[in-house]
């Protein structure tokens, strides 16, 4: 009885699944940084979320199929580049090319570019994509900002990151950059492309349209809480997590609907 | 980047308080959800196998986001740290501190002032009780004692480590204890330990202060509250209370933690009574700040009472001011000798103000702090006070404005002719401010200080604030290693300002310092810094001692006299009293003298008085000189405060006094902390920040996404109810 089991559950192991476990195992010590990530405040553990899904939307045929040389040697080189470089590489760099040797393992049928990104998003990224991009993104939104209260008939002046209008200044400060929104999009959107079986082209204009959707949507939503912060607007509870929770649905409803487009015209193609 | 993670600090919290089985059930719920929802089926296939796990799938999916979004707890504080100090525990005595009395004399041009705190704990549980309160910036705590029932015991000054150690000991040992420390040159603090439930301890401190007319008008201050400071770093916690000493040696790097009570009710009784024993009466007397009654009684003397107030009294300065009768003059040389030693005081009274025919052209740098503290009157004050300032610039001044919060802001690059279009554009920049964010003087001021300058045009920098920072030290340190030639005027602001940063930055700027309390000042205080500017009353000042044998005198050189006020120099002397002791300086163009014949002294009789006065202003020079030297030489200097505060028994940033009962009264292990909270300064809002647009939560992110989600598996599903054939979506997803 427990030598047939034993043969049921060695069947399941393909030789890309004991690859995937191998690398997995070999990089513990990346393991164990991402799990003192997820613990130790400095990033938000919704990574398990695009681990979970990357994880889940990966084809069981693909588990069980052997890699292509191609991938088993991309994925070795990866490897070998974080064992042997990796003291030299910061820690999250190292995660990244450890995360991508699994990818690369994964990285077999339609959809593999979504997964890809999947596991990508699934490192904790927020900080670090809040300390570099953080400021350049509140730039521009305040510039954008600028530009459409102009617009609308608003005189306002942008100093930095700071509108200054002849009442006050508004602040676009951190928690205002849209890196959450931005993380949280391409986490839909790389569902998506891996739902709808994108490849890699699709794939791609689908990062570029989601960032440019969410960074316009950010911008909108920054310029119409500058009215109820200036009071021009009525600012009673709600109003502010409100907007920002319509502006995102839109965003998100925007991004579905080109995924779903570039998955049709894929489909059209194949 | 500390903003982000305090945030997740709090959500990975907020996550830690959820019981460990309902984050595991919540997790394997989700696992189970996507199994279950077709995600994965049984083959591993991603494709649907049918209509109904097609929709399974659609709804698992936006099922799993909300069921992850909705375990994190939402946030009460819309994304910003916060401090919180909750209210008291049964059983405890929040508000130990009972009553503040005060009691000062004032004579001629000094003051002695008697400060007694009663503290009585009305719980039941054994307290300990922290209180950070204010001094006069110039004050020479000399003496301190305890009173518990009939017992009375006087507080020994010991180096400040050594008084922290003799207190925890006798805290440890269930003794009733007393500290009381100077966090800085100004602000003190009290703890007193082992107060037991019924207990009535009082504490009553001394301290000697000099007081100098200004145009023949005295003021005397009673500090009440501490104002809360910006700091740069992270707000302190509760468990970083207690303070420590200063480890870098420098001056305002010390821990400063106060607690503030929003219920004025909860503050203290406070009464003062105030005896003015001049000799010569007072022709005006005025309580500016607090309602007082004034009596005059049959020795010529004048008493003045502050009953307790039914609103709030704490919450702003005490402020006293009076001229004597005929504006007697405050010329006068005092001595006394004290263990071995004598010391004198000398006051000259200045010549009347000349006023020059013509003055050269200046430029005027206006820093004004627009920081949330100054929300409200403050900073309509100093809007007022700096417009009025530019109103009546001349046409050759030149001037720039520098605006200083979180970040600052400058009116120009180069100084601007004082015409009416660049006036108007200052004006308007000010006016723009509603006061919000951080106080970060010391960019400002760097800013101001680098600020390029017309060749022989002389620079006045004129700062405005309330003084609310941490950085007390290298703000004053900045000032006095950078201004070169240029001269700075500390203004400000507020119904209970920082003076001692106000002080110590007209100090280092070689120039006057000035507290406009309300609205109501700023016309008397722009006639005044005005005359300051344009006229100083002396310059080039020297003493000279003829047949007088003093030494040591304070300060070392006598600085400009810019305005109304007797000339002030106090120090050690040998020999007989017998001499004549001139000062001298230039009035306008003409040479001026004025003298003082030793023989004409009058002797204080042994009281120590001029000796404390003596140590404080060698205390003040001495720190000077510790925030400006280099690291290696902190510690020369740090010895010679301690050796200062040791032998004139004298508080110190480095010395401290302590009293203890020596009788064991309690058990110490159920003792607790109580932390005396001040009153928030009249006037002041705390929170007033600049506005933001922070996006949502993630968490809010991913439960939109997934009700999106949803919604498009909704309309999907209806469209396979209804439609024959399979969507286009659907197409593409198979």
């Amino acid at each position: 009885m427990n030598g047939q089991r034993l043969r049921k559950t060695a069947a399941l192991l393909s030789t890309r699944t004991a690859l995937a476990l191998a690398i997995v195992a070999g990089g513990w010590e990346r393991v164990g940084w991402y799990g003192r990530r997820l613990s130790d405040g400095g990033d938000e553990p919704w990574g398990l979320v695009a681990l979970v899904a990357a994880v889940l939307m990966t084809p069981r045929r693909v588990w069980r199929t052997p890699p292509t040389p191609w991938q088993a040697l991309a994925a070795g080189g990866l490897v070998l580049a974080v064992t042997l470089l990796g003291g030299r590489m910061p820690a999250l760099l190292q995660a990244l090319l450890w995360i991508m040797a699994l990818a690369c393992v994964l990285a077999e049928g339609r959809g593999a570019p979504g997964r890809t990104a999947l596991l990508g998003l699934s490192l904790p990224v927020v900080s670090t994509l809040q300390f570099y991009a953080g400021y350049p993104l509140r730039v521009v939104i305040a510039e954008m900002g600028r530009w459409w209260l102009a617009l609308v008939g608003i005189p306002v002046e942008r100093a930095g990151v700071v509108l200054c209008w002849s009442g006050g200044e508004v602040m676009v400060d951190a928690p205002c950059s849209g890196v959450r929104m931005l993380w949280t999009a391409s986490c839909v959107a790389a569902g998506l492309a891996a739902a709808f079986g994108l490849r890699w082209p699709a794939s791609l204009l689908l990062a570029v349209t989601t960032l440019a959707v969410v960074v316009v949507g950010n911008a909108l939503r920054a310029t119409l809480l500058f009215f109820t912060e200036t009071g021009r607007w009525p600012n009673p509870a709600g109003v502010h997590s409100g907007i920002g929770a319509v502006l995102f649905a839109l965003v998100v409803a925007v991004v579905w609907r080109v995924a779903a487009r570039l998955g049709r015209s894929e489909g059209v193609a194949r | 980047m500390d903003l982000y993670r305090d945030e997740n600090v709090m959500v990975r919290r907020g996550i830690a308080s959820l019981p460990r089985s309902v984050l595991v059930d919540r997790a394997d719920a989700a696992i189970v959800t996507l199994v279950l929802s077709g995600v994965v089926d049984r083959g591993g296939r991603p494709r649907p196998r049918g209509r109904a796990a097609f929709l399974l799938r659609g709804i698992g999916l936006a099922a799993i986001l909300c069921l992850l979004a909705v375990s994190t707890p939402a946030r009460a504080d819309g994304g910003s740290p916060f401090f919180q100090v909750t209210g008291a525990e049964s059983g405890v005595d929040a508000l130990p501190l009972k009553s503040t009395h005060v009691e000062a004399m004032l004579t001629g041009v000094i003051a002695e002032v008697c400060i007694t705190q009663t503290y009585c704990n009305e719980g039941s549980r054994i307290l300990e009780a922290r209180y950070v309160f204010p001094g006069s910036t110039r004050a020479a705590v000399h003496a301190m004692a305890m009173t518990i029932g009939s017992r009375r015991i006087e507080a020994q000054v010991h180096e400040k480590a050594e008084a922290r150690r003799v207190y925890e000991t006798a805290k440890k040992a269930g003794q009733t204890a007393a500290l009381l420390e100077a966090e800085r040159s100004n602000i003190f603090e009290m703890n007193v330990a082992n107060i037991l439930p019924g207990d009535v301890v009082t504490v009553e401190l001394r301290y000697s202060e000099l007081l100098l007319p200004t145009d023949g008008e005295y003021e005397w201050v009673f500090p009440t509250t501490v104002g809360p400071r910006y700091r740069r770093s992270a707000p302190a916690s509760a468990t970083a209370a207690v303070p420590t000493e200063d480890a870098a040696g420098g001056l305002g790097h010390a821990s400063l933690t106060s607690y503030y009570t929003p219920i004025p009710e909860a503050e203290p009784v406070f009464t003062l009574g105030l005896e003015l024993a001049t000799g010569v009466p007072p022709s005006f007397l005025e309580c500016v700040s607090h309602h007082a009654t004034a009596t005059e009684s049959k020795d010529g003397r004048t008493r003045l009472e502050l009953p307790p107030a039914e609103g709030p009294a704490m919450n702003r300065d005490f402020i006293l001011r009076y001229r004597l009768a005929g504006d007697a003059p405050a010329s006068g040389l005092l001595v006394d000798e004290w263990r071995g030693e004598k010391y004198f005081l000398l006051t000259v009274q200045p010549p009347a103000r000349i006023e020059p025919a013509w003055i050269p052209p200046r430029d005027y740098v206006f820093v004004v702090d627009v920081s949330g503290s100054m929300h409200g009157f403050p900073l309509n004050t100093a809007k007022a006070f700096v417009r009025e300032l530019l109103m009546d610039l001349r046409p050759q001044d030149t001037f720039n404005v520098v605006l200083f919060a979180g970040t600052s802001r400058l009116l120009s690059p180069v100084p601007l002719p004082a015409t009416p279009e660049a006036i108007a554009a200052g004006v308007n920049m000010l006016q723009r401010q509603n006061g919000g964010g951080g106080t970060e003087l010391l960019p400002a001021l760097a800013r101001a200080l680098d600020l390029p300058k017309a060749a022989g045009i002389s620079r006045s920098l004129v700062c405005v604030t309330d003084g609310f920072i941490d950085l007390e030290a290298e703000a004053y340190a900045m000032v006095r290693n950078r201004l070169g030639e240029a001269n700075l005027f500390a203004i400000g602001i507020g119904s209970s300002v920082n003076r001692e940063l106000i002080k110590r930055l007209a100090r280092a700027g070689r120039a006057e310092p000035a507290v406009i309390t309300g609205p109501d000042a700023v016309t008397q205080e722009l006639a005044r810094f005005q005359s300051l500017i344009v006229s100083p009353v002396l310059t080039h000042l020297r003493a000279e001692f003829d047949g007088f044998g003093a030494y040591d005198t304070l300060p070392p050189a006598l600085p400009d006299l810019l305005a109304q006020r007797p000339v002030m120099t106090v120090g050690k002397w040998s020999g007989p009293a017998r001499g004549i002791v001139r000062v001298k300086g230039i009035a306008g163009e003409k040479t001026w003298e004025g003298a003082i014949d030793v023989s004409r002294a009058v002797d204080l009789g042994g009281q120590g008085l001029l000796a404390r006065l003596w140590a404080r202003e060698r205390l003040d020079e001495l720190e000077d000189l510790h925030a400006l030297s280099a690291k290696t030489e902190r510690e020369l200097l740090r010895q010679q405060i301690v050796e200062l505060g040791l032998n004139y028994n004298l508080l110190t940033r480095f010395t401290s006094f302590v009293a203890v009962d020596v009788t064991p009264r309690a058990s110490t292990d159920d003792a607790l902390t109580v932390h005396q909270p001040n009153a928030m300064p009249a006037g002041m809002a705390l929170g007033e920040e600049v506005p933001t647009t922070p996006e949502p939560e993630t968490f809010a992110l991913i439960a939109v996404a997934g009700v999106v989600g949803a919604w498009k598996m909704r309309k999907r599903v209806q469209g396979m109810l209804t439609a024959k054939r399979p969507s286009r979506d659907q197409h593409a997803l198979s």
